[in-house]
């Protein structure tokens, strides 16, 4: 039984005279790991920043359903007060939080050596950091807070090859320890290796939440040519689909290309889906598909 | 009175930025070495009214880019500020500067009102004029506050100090243009308005320059009320500003 910790519904934004989010909905789930997926200027870190409380959503609201839910958040390009060292600011965040010393310095080393992080460097202005030692500084200062749910805008983004899979690791232990992750990135082949639930998002609005391992287990792609003869009864059967001029392309669930398959006779098969191409779903086309056609 | 944040935080976080502010010290340093300058050449008196007329821009000073160099450095999309509101941290600010500044002021106070102690100088007016410095020090606080919130890199405070200079050249031209404008500077030096008008001038005069309200000629409870009412006014236009204002940085 999955359980929903947070839930947006109907988040609406505008900034001046751009409608940022028309109508955002997702739910993350306890223990998952959840990919946002978007174009640039989809809305994604707006949505972020209205669920962390640093926008005011016009419409909507945010539910945090797991009282007390304690989040941690690693924006794209950190920034800290420009005028403290790493020392000060992870000691600032652990006094804040009521971190006793030991277990705060417990948790620091822990994170700083799964991160790869010199820690000689909380010495210094984190200003004065390189622009990767930055972000990981951010995943330190939220790993202190031992999040419930961690929250992370292109977590992979000024980060050399090492750190990427250390913080993919990062993620997994997350997740096994069951703890949420919600990664908005747009490094799709990263976050296929992570990705439980993905969320795509397209001009504002969410498209779609998908219970990624489960979809690949059982759902194709199909793309077949000459299928104008039966288009109508695509649109009626299989309206999640995509018909252009004789070609159709679409992502869905084995049982159901059978079922569709099953409600066609013998004559039509052969004549309308010549060159039938199915393969198992991959997150790049899936996120193009529906990046490219679909819109609620 | 709780905000929200933890008020020792705010303090903490203040006092490591004001650490970093080169031009404070300096005005700090400028500040004593002129104090020393006119005790050596004007007396102990000269020394202790220049004192009490510009400790208040020691208030100013501090609250320079008090808001918008955290606002747009992105510096509060913090995972600290997901359980404690940036918005109460900012405001919580105007308190944590006022008590630096406060510190401050007092160091340099203490002296004096020490060595009044000596040749019998002492005076109980000393702390009227203390207390009615700090709460000038707290009007330009919430003021350059509230300026701070659109202006940035210390524009705020060079804004307010631009008006001042402004205000102090029209009142050069005013002593030479005829009666109504030495009427005006008599008035400011008395500081006793007749009617209406004259009340709304000098009300005018210490919006611009409160400083004048740590001198005796401003001593009325009157004139207090009148600058803790503006103080009112200016915290609560920053509240209301400061309870709408979203992190947009992209």
């Amino acid at each position: 039984m999955s359980e929903v910790i947070l839930r947006a519904k109907g988040l609406a934004k505008r900034f001046g005279h751009v409608q940022a989010l028309h109508q955002v909905d997702l739910e993350l789930i306890r223990g998952k790991l959840t990919v946002f997926l978007g174009e640039n200027g989809a809305g994604k870190t707006t949505t972020l920043k209205i669920i962390l409380g640093f926008l005011f959503p016009d419409a909507g609201s945010v539910d945090k359903i797991q009282p007390g839910l304690r989040i941690g958040y690693v924006p794209e390009l950190p920034a800290f007060f420009p005028w403290l060292k790493g020392e000060e600011i992870l000691g600032l965040t652990a006094g804040l939080f009521g971190l006793g010393e030991t277990e705060s310095k417990k948790r620091r080393d822990e994170a700083a050596a799964f991160l790869s992080f010199d820690l000689s460097q909380l010495k210094r202005r984190v200003r004065t950091y390189s622009h990767g030692n930055q972000k990981k500084m951010a995943y330190l200062q939220s790993m202190l807070l031992d999040p419930d749910l961690l929250m992370v805008d292109e977590p992979f983004s000024a980060l050399d090859p090492v750190a990427i899979k250390q913080v993919r690791d990062l993620f997994i232990r997350l997740r096994e320890a069951g703890k949420t992750v919600f990664i908005s990135s747009h490094l799709i082949s990263e976050a296929e290796k992570l990705a439980d639930q993905v969320i795509i998002i397209k001009q504002g609005r969410t498209l779609l939440q998908v219970d990624w391992p489960e979809f690949v287990q059982k759902g194709i792609y199909v793309r077949a040519r000459r299928v104008g003869s039966i288009e109508k009864i695509i649109r009626d059967r299989w309206p999640e689909s995509q018909t252009s001029d004789d070609w159709l392309e679409g992502f869905i669930l084995r049982r159901e290309w059978e079922e569709f398959l099953s409600g066609l006779n013998d004559d039509l098969k052969e004549a309308a889906l010549k060159d039938v191409e199915i393969r198992p779903p991959d997150l790049e086309s899936f996120f193009l598909f529906w990046n490219r056609y679909r819109s609620r | 009175m709780s905000f929200g944040y933890p008020l020792r935080f705010s303090l903490y976080l203040s006092w490591k930025k004001v650490l970093r502010t080169k031009i404070f010290f300096f005005f700090m340093a400028g500040f004593i070495v002129l104090l020393a300058i006119f005790w050596w050449q004007a007396g102990y008196l000269y020394a202790r009214r220049f004192f009490f007329s510009l400790f208040p821009y020691l208030f100013l000073l501090i609250a320079q880019d008090i808001f918008r160099e955290e606002i747009d450095s992105g510096s509060l999309e913090n995972v600290i500020f997901i359980r404690f509101n940036f918005r109460s941290y900012l405001q919580e600010k105007n308190i944590s500067l006022f008590l630096l500044a406060t510190i401050a002021s007092t160091l340099v106070f203490v002296p004096f009102l020490l060595i009044s102690l000596l040749p019998g100088d002492f005076s109980w007016a000393m702390f009227s004029s203390f207390f009615a410095g700090l709460m000038v020090g707290l009007y330009y606080i919430s003021l350059a506050g509230l300026l701070g919130l659109r202006l940035r890199s210390g524009s705020n405070v060079l804004a307010i100090i631009l008006i001042q200079v402004f205000l102090f050249l029209g009142l050069l031209v005013a002593t030479s243009s005829g009666a109504s404008g030495r009427d005006i500077i008599d008035l400011l030096i008395s500081g006793q308005p007749q009617g209406s008008r004259e009340r709304l001038i000098l009300f005018s005069f210490l919006a611009l320059w409160p400083n004048a309200l740590t001198s005796r000629t401003y001593g009325s409870l009157g004139f207090k009320l009148e600058a803790l009412a503006l103080i009112f006014l200016f915290l609560g236009l920053q509240a209301w500003r400061l309870g709408r204002l979203e992190l947009k940085r992209e």
